[in-house]
């Protein structure tokens, strides 16, 4: 749009609804990206941020260990359920339903184990990965439908960036390769460029898969025309093609304890015939349905999906309680192109089927996400300085962009490694530490927005990117000084959850650092002198040089 | 491993596209000279071809996730190395098109 | 984005521009959500009344709705002047929202 009203092309509009559908809520988004991006790992935050886990380390007599601490704990329940620790867990977590308990998760008790021992372990309250995965699309502080449909609105706002961005970049193919550093806002263009179109297909899925799983909020509209307000049977119907895996059916409710008790078969060979049937996951967990009596039956589920089409869900194994027998099982029936296309698209956003490999290239993809994000915001501040140049001064919007740029990229990574630091510098016994540790990420937050105020542009950068680099780097030696495993420990006994994270954070604190290498290198050649000298009256020149020097 | 055959099969994929268009011809030099075209369909058929390993190891929708995911950074990689050392991105190429087929090849599951 | 520049009223091609983005927004937003969600109403009984699975007709059009609000929003900014963009977004949501109103009562399928 152009305010002197002068028609203009399709590629010229669709450039300024670019511009301001991602910066107007661009701050929101970048929050959103990151933190949904850290998410992929979100076990593996959890395992870090529990230090009391840190010395259980499995083996393969972890399975057979967890199931007679269950026997142990309750013997009297009627379901247990054992999450297997593995290459994103480091213990196991158990949960059981007593006789008589409630539906739901109020009913259920849980407990972590240890995987060597099967010792229970007390580790201390803290909400892990958890604060900011639901962070992602929740957002804190607030009724959980407000923060839904404004992460779902700035989703809305994302996808028309990303089509119109699309549309108005003219060279696409030609461009493709093309990264020209040295060169001011051509290179920042650059930069925001190649990350958008080298992942597309990512960002283009993962945005609309966004609204997607937000969908029956934001648009219930063609569920409500067919259904009236019955969602109940489009679940049902839907869920149709999927039984859900049918032990759930076949457990029991409240509890009929039958007379005799019977010994659960061992696990072992159970383990092998599902690890050969599993190369790529293994067994995520298992499953024991009335145990104790002759009715138990033992489930175990793969670690991860071997296809999206049915949203990646887990491959199960039934057996027999007392004898240890495989029992069969219908094939679940496969699901509609329709519901495997939702499928496929929401499975790749949740990343639940994925093994690390793929993890891996999924968080890679959402850091090549987050920088887009960046790049873009900071490439609006890049473009108009020749503007304020000529001007001599630096307009309230632009100041305030500036301001919401460093505070809401540079103070997010402060926050979130200031979150890791209060999980370690807060007691373990501490009341309600939890909370404490999720005030400190929005205290450190804060401090982050009110500082680029009092500081020159290009300093508050420079400080803000230092201190992250400085708090991520120390990380992995906080770890071990506040009772965790360090990467001396856990590299060589496999404990991949709080390896990698120690490891994630050392990488974390280089780009930071690398970023305060290079501010610190020195701006690019501008090119003011010509300019100011052309018409410039005497005092038009000197504002120019005290807003140079300001920078 | 198949992860990494693709990745790096995808790259010399790259290459040679790149190799086909006015910007970057120069600096891949190719021989012979003027077969832009050619180059151009060859890429992109290596191109297509990578994603053979991922599909050995995965299930179709998981592997084409993983093909794209690694597509992106092949493609990162060469656009980095074209920037900073043009001068390498020929060899580096013809080293990763062999790898890749020998990676594929040796460690094939099957 | 023009700095909070004392005294002066905007000058009136400013206005101008000002109310044509204002306009263009409350049809692209407000329009092209009514045009989304009333064509996933639609959009699901005609899916539906062509033999597709209710459940796969109701997700289906939900996930096209999304699709059309973005398309529509960018046409909202992409056409001529903002009449057009009223006339093409808001005018046939309106229709559609009609017709799901009258599918609702028992139309016809």
């Amino acid at each position: 749009m152009r305010p002197d009203g002068k028609p203009e092309g399709l590629r010229q509009s669709m450039s300024w609804l670019h511009t301001w559908s991602g910066l107007l809520l661009g701050w929101l988004l970048y929050a959103v990206f990151f933190t949904g991006t850290l998410s992929y790992f979100r076990d593996e935050i959890d395992d870090w941020m529990r230090p009391e886990l840190h010395a259980s380390v499995p083996g393969p007599e972890t399975a057979q260990r967890a199931l007679d601490a269950m026997q142990r704990i309750a013997p009297e329940a009627t379901t247990w359920t054992l999450s297997l620790p593995g290459p994103r867990q480091t213990a196991v977590e158990a949960s059981w339903r007593e006789p008589g308990a409630e539906q739901g998760r109020a009913g259920l008790k849980r407990a972590t184990l240890d995987a060597a021992t099967g010792e229970r372990i007390e580790p201390r309250e803290t909400r892990g990965g958890a604060f900011l995965y639901r962070f992602h699309f929740e957002l804190y502080a607030m009724p959980r439908v407000w923060g839904r449909w404004i992460v779902g609105i700035a989703t809305m706002f994302m996808f028309v960036a990303i089509l119109s961005g699309v549309i108005t970049h003219k060279k696409i193919f030609t461009d493709f390769f093309t990264f020209r550093p040295k060169k001011g806002q051509r290179s920042w263009l650059d930069a925001h460029i190649a990350t958008a179109v080298l992942a597309l297909p990512f960002h283009i899925v993962i945005t609309f898969s966004g609204l997607v799983l937000l969908m029956f909020m934001l648009m219930p509209w063609g569920i409500q025309a067919i259904y009236g307000g019955d969602t109940n049977a489009y679940f049902a119907e839907v869920r149709g093609a999927r039984p859900q895996a049918t032990a759930q059916g076949e457990r029991q409710r409240g509890g009929r304890q039958e007379a005799g008790a019977a010994a659960l078969a061992p696990v072992a060979p159970l383990m092998a015939e599902a690890a050969q049937r599993w190369p790529v996951h293994g067994v995520g967990s298992i499953t024991v349905n009335a145990p104790g009596t002759p009715r138990a039956t033992i489930e175990l589920r793969e670690g991860g999906g071997e296809s999206l089409a049915n949203r990646g869900q887990a491959r199960t194994l039934l057996f027999d309680g007392a004898t240890g027998r495989m029992r069969d099982r219908p094939e679940p029936a496969a699901a509609s192109w329709v519901r495997a296309t939702s499928n496929v698209i929401t499975g790749v956003h949740l990343g639940r089927f994925a093994e690390p490999a793929v993890r891996w290239l999924l968080f890679l993809s959402g850091v090549v996400g987050t920088v887009m994000a960046a790049t873009g915001m900071v490439l609006w501040v890049v473009k108009r300085l020749p503007e304020r140049r000529k001007l001599g001064r630096t307009p309230f919007g632009h100041r305030l962009v500036e301001v919401l740029n460093v505070g809401s990229i540079a103070g997010l990574s402060v926050a979130t490694a200031a979150y890791f630091w209060m999980n370690r510098l807060l007691p373990a016994g501490l009341e309600a530490r939890g909370d404490w540790e999720i005030r400190g990420f929005f205290i450190a937050w804060l401090l982050c927005l009110l500082h680029p105020l009092v500081r020159t542009h290009r300093r508050a950068w420079l400080e803000q990117m230092l201190l992250a680099a400085l708090l991520f780097a120390l990380l992995p030696v906080l770890n071990p000084l506040t009772g965790g495993a360090s990467l001396a420990q856990s590299v060589p006994h496999g404990q991949w959850s709080i390896a990698g994270f120690d490891l994630t954070m050392l990488a974390l604190a280089a780009l930071h650092g690398w970023v305060v290498w290079w501010l610190l290198r020195g701006k690019p050649a501008a090119k003011p002198a010509p300019r100011a000298a052309a018409p410039a009256t005497g005092g038009v020149a000197v504002k120019a040089q005290a807003w140079e020097r300001a920078q | 491993m198949m992860a990494w055959s693709t990745l790096f099969l995808a790259f010399a994929a790259f290459t040679a596209i790149a190799a086909s268009m006015e910007r970057h011809g120069d600096d891949l030099r190719l021989a012979p000279q003027g077969r832009a075209l050619a180059w151009r369909a060859g890429g992109y058929g290596l191109l297509a071809a990578s994603l053979l390993p991922c599909l050995a190891r995965w299930n179709a929708s998981v592997a084409v996730t993983a093909w794209l995911g690694l597509l992106t950074f092949a493609a990162l990689a060469l656009g980095l190395l074209l920037t900073y050392a043009p001068h390498a991105a020929r060899r580096a190429a013809s080293a990763a098109g062999a790898a890749g087929l020998l990676a594929a090849l040796l460690f094939l599951p099957l | 984005m023009v700095s909070l520049a004392p005294a002066a009223k905007p000058p009136p091609s400013l206005r101008r521009y000002r109310a044509a983005v204002a306009s263009r927004t409350v049809a692209a937003v407000a329009g092209g959500y009514l045009l989304a969600a009333a064509g996933a109403a639609v959009g699901a009984h005609a899916m539906a009344g062509l033999g597709m699975p209710r459940a796969d007709a109701a997700l289906a059009s939900t996930l096209l709705a999304f699709i059309v609000h973005a398309v529509a929003a960018m046409w909202a900014f992409g056409c001529a002047s903002a009449w057009r963009a009223w006339a093409g977004v808001c005018l046939p949501g309106v229709v559609l929202a009609l017709a799901a109103w009258w599918l609702q009562r028992g139309g016809t399928a």
